[in-house]
């Protein structure tokens, strides 16, 4: 009822529409940091029994008629984006942005200005499609978006495929990352987690993490050599240009979102006041301070989820300083292939960032447990099927 | 492995109003497949969607009628043929309420608008049985007979008040989502 009210209920079974479906049986599913902002009431167009969840992965145990690539049986992590693979846009890998997937096309047109992808369970503005926190899962154009994954890796290995590995990597591959860069990455769940490591990978130089959970900063350290920063009790901006030289960072990258904690700052205290009273929809305190803070001539790669307007916005900071700024949801297709071999090749083991698995009934506990980065909590897992006596953490 | 056909699966779900009560009353149906749930596509909006094509054709059809042929009408109602030109009048109004409908996806304002163009007709109708010359039978025949569209229209328009509909148009190409499972569907 309203915000904050995730529940575990029985419903029915998902079952084909149409030729290009397919139903897959879930075996893990994720809740994601844009899963919160759902939970907190951020997103427009939620009611009430609508299944949320994005990503998911299992065994196929039916497929339609127009399905050819896969079969009863096989193992895929879907992923969070539905694509038809035939419009312009999914023809030229822009597969987020596909014209074809959104029934709501219209409303989300409205808000602004063009339809993008469908989502599985993220509001009726991205389609009103059932999520994948569920046993089983019906997936559109199935004949494009699953991915089949080989049985010799596990569940925990493969399924942040379905979004924030991907997601992290190409957020960094937007920061336009040059050999020795200096990267500053707000925001280290998962997102900005898989952001930071895979900056090695496009040369990244100097890594700067910034956070207030001290879990997540550690894993930050300890995962990708980065220097911290948490924001609770440095400056941001003011430790940032120590550790730059006054330059600040070459390549900045927003893996926060609409739902940026202040810090104490009084641009946070307006942004936090305007939307409790619903005068504001964003709070984009992160991206104020990543354009302040990026040296002139650099890259703001924003792969944190915003959902309407953003206010007060430094535009003459931004065009000023001549600071490129790339964003987008990630353009999934093009990059689970590629990014599967690397795990493959033992290049990343994503399963780094679990922090939790549950059975899929305490979800809604591990929605708090998630929102509030209670118990270490840094990524939850939950499993359908799992016994309470089975929880790992 | 299968899944038992028409079977339950369990969802995290979004603010769902408690557990159904078990006395709850709904509608017949035979199994989970044939329960079409989505706000845009279900069947009152069908229903109310299509009530109101009706009332639109009507509106039209005796929007012509007055407009092409008003003496005929006039002596149909019982009035005089030189009352043609208000008769005429009346006509086109009710071609623009038709036309108004067709053209709006949620037409609710246009049909409370035939509400208030009923009560028009009504007014008019009573100022004609002041006229001695009047044929008083058919006059009340008309009013009847404005007196149920009237009841139509405020049915009509209330019906589609209640609908929530906050999309007008879907995308053709794209998957549907009439029939997925949440927790407003019950489990069969």
């Amino acid at each position: 009822m309203g915000k904050n009210d995730v529940r575990v209920e029985d419903v029915p079974d998902p079952r084909i529409l149409e030729p290009r479906d397919a139903i897959v049986k879930i075996t893990s599913t994720a809740i994601c940091g844009s899963d919160l902002h759902l939970f907190d009431g951020y997103m427009p167009t939620m009611e009430k029994g609508d299944i949320l969840g994005h990503e998911p992965m299992g065994e196929v145990v039916e497929v339609g008629p127009a399905v050819n690539n896969l079969k009863v049986g096989d193992r895929v992590v879907v992923p969070f984006t539905i694509s038809c693979g035939e419009c312009l846009f999914c023809k030229k890998g822009l597969f987020s942005c596909c014209d074809n997937s959104n029934p709501n096309a219209l409303t989300a047109q409205k808000i602004m200005g063009h339809s993008t992808a469908g989502l599985f369970g993220y509001s009726h503005l991205t389609g009103g499609f059932a999520g994948g926190q569920a046993e089983y899962l019906r997936v559109p154009f199935a004949d494009v978006g699953p991915l089949k994954v080989p049985g010799d890796l596990t569940d925990e290995q493969v399924l942040f495929l379905s979004d924030v590995f991907p997601t992290g990597y190409m957020a960094a591959e937007n920061a336009e990352i040059e050999e020795g860069d200096t990267v500053a990455v707000w925001g280290c769940g998962p997102v900005g987690q898989f952001a930071l490591k895979t900056a090695r990978w496009f040369g990244a130089g100097k890594l700067i993490a910034i956070d207030d959970v001290p879990e997540r900063l550690e894993m930050a350290k300890r995962e990708s050599g980065a220097e911290t920063i948490s924001f609770d009790s440095e400056n941001v901006y003011d430790r940032l240009m120590e550790m730059t030289q006054g330059i600040g960072p070459d390549r900045c990258i927003d893996a926060v979102g609409c739902e940026a904690l202040a810090g104490g700052t009084f641009d946070g205290m307006i942004d936090a006041v305007k939307t409790t009273a619903m005068l504001a929809t964003d709070r984009v305190h992160v991206l104020r301070q990543a354009i302040w803070a990026c040296r002139k001539g650099g890259t703001i790669s924003i792969p944190g989820v915003y959902a309407g307007a953003g206010d007060m916005i430094p535009i003459g900071a931004l065009m000023n300083k001549g600071i490129t700024i790339k964003t987008g949801q990630t353009h999934m297709q093009k990059y689970m292939p590629m990014l599967l071999e690397k795990i493959q090749n033992g290049d990343i083991d994503p399963s780094f960032i679990i922090s939790h698995e549950v059975p899929l009934e305490d979800g809604p506990m591990m929605y708090e447990t998630f929102k509030y980065k209670l118990d270490g909590c840094t990524k939850v897992v939950l499993k359908p099927g799992m016994q309470r006596s089975q929880t790992m953490h | 492995m299968q899944r038992e056909p028409g079977g339950a699966s369990k969802a995290t779900l979004d603010s769902v109003e408690g557990k159904m009560p078990s006395g709850e009353t709904r509608a017949q149906i035979r199994s989970s497949a044939d329960y079409v749930e989505l706000k845009y596509r279900n069947p009152a909006n069908l229903v109310a969607g299509k009530f109101a094509s009706g009332l639109a054709l009507f509106s039209l059809g005796l929007g012509l009628a007055e407009a092409l042929m008003p003496g005929k009408m006039a002596r149909m109602i019982g009035v005089n043929e030189d009352q043609s030109g208000t008769i005429r009048a009346l006509g086109l109004r009710e071609i623009g309420h038709g036309i108004s409908i067709m053209m709006s996806q949620k037409p609710t304002p246009q049909l409370w608008a035939r509400v208030g163009g009923d009560a028009i007709d009504l007014a008019y109708l009573g100022y004609a049985a002041t006229n001695d010359n009047a044929n008083k039978t058919r006059l009340a025949i008309a009013a009847a007979a404005v007196l149920g569209a009237t009841a139509m229209d405020l049915a009509g328009a209330r019906m589609l008040g209640s609908q929530d509909w906050t999309m007008d148009k879907v995308n053709p190409k794209a998957p549907t989502n009439v029939g997925q499972p949440s927790a407003r569907q019950p489990v069969m």
